[in-house]
């Protein structure tokens, strides 16, 4: 064996194996097949898409870390000689701080609704004729908030009657009495519903079937995610099986590029060349299925479970 | 640093090279004018300070045992760019007018009585990753995951960094003392946070690996200095790969310390016992870190073993044990804690095997050899004695309960990564892990053995980190590593070694994928949703990231 010899061979494995070693994506693509704009069976009407039933969109695994509230400096100044804080895991209490606040309301800062990736319960496209689209995206789930004693515990929040205006009002623990704020606090952003808060007790825990010891003095609260958002603006086709879109947002206007394949009443979508679907952190695919009225706006003629209420079923 | 900084430190490489040149022209002097004292100097009767090359990852013993042809590079390794410091200055003519060069007399002794080697390797590795995770080495930092941009892009990296300098001086003994000492550089010092991406590499400030002096005595022998950790019997069980030590899950670390350790020699069995007193795991506990170890080596069945991708090494079959026990005393959890303290304590217990399967006698013939090396090691608060290991773990943030702006900060006195307070918030926690690492090396019957290939397999896990990470930051911890590797080499000449190598590095993370929702319907609080609850880190399968890495290395060993 001839030192140029090995040393071709090895340049060669070691091209080799760089070549086709990257980790697999959750998401494999569905397809860019094509076939022509996504609005209505006729080539006139707009279109509207939602999720086909038992086709999950696709999103990546990823990991949104909780922003750490130190590094905002909350109105503060960065100044040379001033170091910067050092890394940190998030809050144990989720920035909640518990006291004697007004009233019936023990939460002096309210807690971080923190759900990390929230999966795609409901997903509406609408492809119009005038080159205008509109999405609305959600995100659903029910999801825990584990609060440790210390946080119920260590800045004077104490149990207390639910309603303090009532005399006879009876006098509850007080994840009870954070569930009254909590929930208050949810409904106001619009996104956090149905907020119940009990002790963390192995009982609970077993009921939810959450792994790791109970914590009799924290609270586990528990709320229902319904997070919708979603761009809308104008959208182009272009040749090669790709949705050129321009959302009219002033937070997102980055043009996006989208592959398609539009089979029957059946869309898929992808983001071209690894991106997110509609500006949705980690979503990767729609699998979507056409909105109808009647058998007429489907391509297989078939307008199947139509809501009686809507008015609306879908394309089968 | 600045750039002046950087060019201060440049020219003091310069002064130092030329200083070592110097000494070393005049060392290969000397020897031409005595080599038997050289010689004499060098080994000794015993030869232990041959154990002492053997013990460092350094080729210099292999590549004496190759006998690689003798030259003096160190009087061209001073060649100074003469775009960065300008022409050098005309050498001094060496006539008899101007009497004898100037020399700086030894501390006693003569000169010649001194042995100096200066010694080390000039390496380039090329690599290409799967993913942008890594540096140079494989650290133990997160891996990026699929979907996301470093996790779905590729990074090359082209890096002579890890190319090593160093220098062993032995003085002649006296009264019974034989004295040693070892400094050594590589090329992985700190660089500016904001410097380019091309200055780190480029540039590449030196870094102290070594800086240690040895006193042997017919009673114990003494290290001084930084050196090897004794937990693990660092430098003696190290794994044959072509990536960077230490590969995931090995403990590969160096400390200041103060080591006394005492050799038995008991016919083909050596009986090694040491103490060390070493720099804590936190300097503000107090106290001193605390190793001790046993080292049982059989010289009549020895293999050929590779530290790294370095130069073989005659190894005889090998065990060790080892522990450390370290204090920690940090703040309490509070921005103005006061003068109160929290006090905790890590440990650690470290067995490792050097087995000879296929056992050689010495090394110009070490076809067919066959060796394996194994690890195990649990601890808590040790993770950095696994390099630069944290397993993402860090202090929590504080809370806030004034509100005030800005936020308060805890002032933490202690590296990330070994303690931390539980939920409770009240207690600081060590954070466990336990190791194991196997590896296998095999010279192929080629004219002597100079192909040979290697497979490393490692794993790492901690059973309690994420039960110390609040549930927000799961998804920043990993809780499990894995690590294997395949390599190739080929010794081109004695002291020119190839070295190609494939390594895939996993680690499961502390969130899990999130339970498929319900289509069609928002599910109601506590309906039963397939999956159950969305509870970030419950519920789902574990979330994993891999790395995969090629790597094609060169090195010339001196």
């Amino acid at each position: 064996m001839t030192v140029r010899s090995t040393l071709a061979s090895l340049l060669a494995s070691l091209a080799a194996l760089s070549a086709g070693c990257k980790q697999d994506v959750l998401c494999p693509s569905l397809g860019a097949c094509g076939g022509g704009a996504p609005v209505g069976v006729n080539g006139h009407t707009d279109a509207t898409w939602v999720l086909a039933p038992g086709h999950p969109s696709c999103s990546e695994d990823l990991y949104v870390p909780a922003v750490d509230t130190r590094l905002a400096m909350q109105g503060g100044t960065l100044t040379t000689g001033m170091p910067a804080p050092e890394p940190a895991v998030f809050d144990w209490c989720v920035l909640l701080v518990t006291g004697p606040g007004a009233g019936q309301d023990i939460e002096v800062a309210e807690p971080r609704f923190y759900y990390g990736e929230g999966p795609i319960g409901f997903a509406t496209l609408k492809f119009g004729m005038d080159g205008h689209f509109s999405s609305g995206i959600t995100r659903t789930g029910t999801f825990i908030l584990d609060f440790p004693a210390y946080c119920m515990r260590a800045f004077g929040a104490m149990p207390g009657p639910l309603d303090p205006t009532d005399p006879n009002s009876p006098v509850v623990d007080v994840c009870t009495r954070l569930q009254v704020p909590l929930r208050q606090r949810g409904v106001n952003t619009g996104a956090y519903q149905n907020s119940v808060c009990d002790a963390n007790t192995p009982e609970l825990r077993a009921q939810l079937g959450l792994d790791g010891a109970a914590d009799p003095n924290g609270c586990l609260c528990r709320f229902d995610l319904d997070e919708t958002g979603g761009p809308a603006g104008t959208y182009v086709m272009e040749p090669d099986s790709t949705i050129l879109d321009f959302p009219d947002s002033v937070n997102s206007n980055y043009p996006q590029r989208t592959t398609y394949c539009l089979q029957g009443d059946n869309l898929k979508l992808t983001g071209a060349d690894g991106a997110y679907l509609f500006d949705q952190r980690g979503l990767r695919t729609l699998d979507l299925v056409r909105v109808c009225h009647d058998n007429t706006e489907c391509a297989s003629n078939n307008c199947a479970n139509i809501d009686p209420v809507k008015g609306t079923g879908l394309c089968q | 640093m600045t750039y002046r900084s950087l060019a201060a430190v440049g020219i003091s490489i310069l002064l130092v090279s030329s200083s070592l040149s110097t000494a070393a022209a005049r060392t290969s002097a000397d020897e031409d004018a005595a080599p038997a004292k050289k010689s004499n100097g060098a080994k000794g009767d015993d030869g232990k300070w041959d154990d002492d090359a053997k013990a460092s990852d350094e080729p210099a013993a292999g590549a004496d045992e190759e006998s690689a042809p003798k030259s003096k590079p160190a009087a061209k390794a001073v060649a100074v760019p003469v775009d960065e410091a300008g022409p050098p200055p005309p050498a001094p003519e060496t006539t008899a007018e101007l009497g004898p060069a100037p020399e700086r007399p030894p501390v006693y002794g003569k000169r010649s009585d001194w042995f100096m080697a200066p010694y080390g390797y000039a390496r380039l590795d090329m690599i290409e990753d799967s993913t942008q995770s890594f540096e140079d080495g494989i650290q133990p930092n997160l891996i990026q995951r699929a979907g996301t941009y470093r996790g779905d892009h590729r990074r090359t990296i082209i890096t002579a960094r890890d190319s090593r300098l160093g220098l062993f001086v032995g003085p002649p003994e006296y009264r019974g003392i034989r004295s040693s000492s070892q400094i050594e550089f590589d090329f992985y010092g700190l660089t500016p946070t904001d410097a380019r991406r091309h200055d780190t590499v480029v540039f590449a400030p030196l870094r102290l690996r070594l800086a240690y002096l040895k006193l042997e005595t017919k009673v114990v022998d003494v290290v001084a200095g930084q050196y090897y950790d004794l937990f693990g019997w660092n430098g003696s069980f190290y794994v044959g790969t072509v990536g960077y030590l230490g590969v995931p899950a090995e403990v590969y670390h160096r400390n200041p310390q103060l080591r006394i350790e005492k050799k038995l020699h008991l016919g083909q069995l050596d009986v090694t016992v040491a103490v060390a007193a070493v720099r804590p795991g936190e300097r503000d506990s107090g106290l001193p870190e605390g190793q001790a170890g046993l080292k049982l080596a059989y010289n009549g069945w020895t293999g050929a073993s590779m530290p790294g991708f370095g130069r073989p090494q005659l190894q005889p079959l090998s065990v060790g044990v080892s522990g450390l026990y370290r204090a920690f005393e940090v703040p309490v959890f509070r921005a103005e804690p006061g003068s109160q303290a929290l006090k905790t304590y890590g440990w650690g217990v470290a067995a490792q095997l050097l087995l000879p399967i296929i056992p050689v006698k010495n090394l110009k013939d070490r076809g067919n050899a066959l060796t394996v090396i194994g690890e195990y090691t649990i601890g808590t608060g040790i993770a950095d004695m696994y390099t630069f290991m944290d397993g993402g773990s860090r202090f929590p943030i504080l809370p806030n309960p004034s509100n005030t702006t800005p936020s308060p900060i805890y002032q933490s006195n202690v590296d990330p990564g070994l303690v931390t307070f539980d939920r409770t918030l009240l207690n600081v926690k060590t954070i466990d892990w336990q190791a194991v690492v196997g590896n296998l090396q095999y010279y192929l019957p080629v004219d002597g053995g100079r192909l040979w290939i290697e497979g490393t397999y490692s794993r790492i896990w901690s059973d309690n980190i994420k039960e110390l990470t609040p549930f927000a930051s799961w998804g920043g911890i990993f809780t499990k590593m894995e690590y294997f590797d395949a390599n190739v080499g080929l010794d081109i000449t004695p002291s020119v070694v190839l070295g190609l190598s494939f390594q895939s590095v996993a680690q499961t993370f502390g969130d899990v994928t999130t339970p498929t929702p319900i289509y069609g319907a928002v599910p109601a609080l506590n309906a039963a949703t397939p999956g159950g609850l969305s509870v970030p880190g419950t519920g789902g399968d574990p979330i994993s990231a891999r790395n995969n890495r090629a790597q094609l290395s060169f090195a010339l060993f001196f």
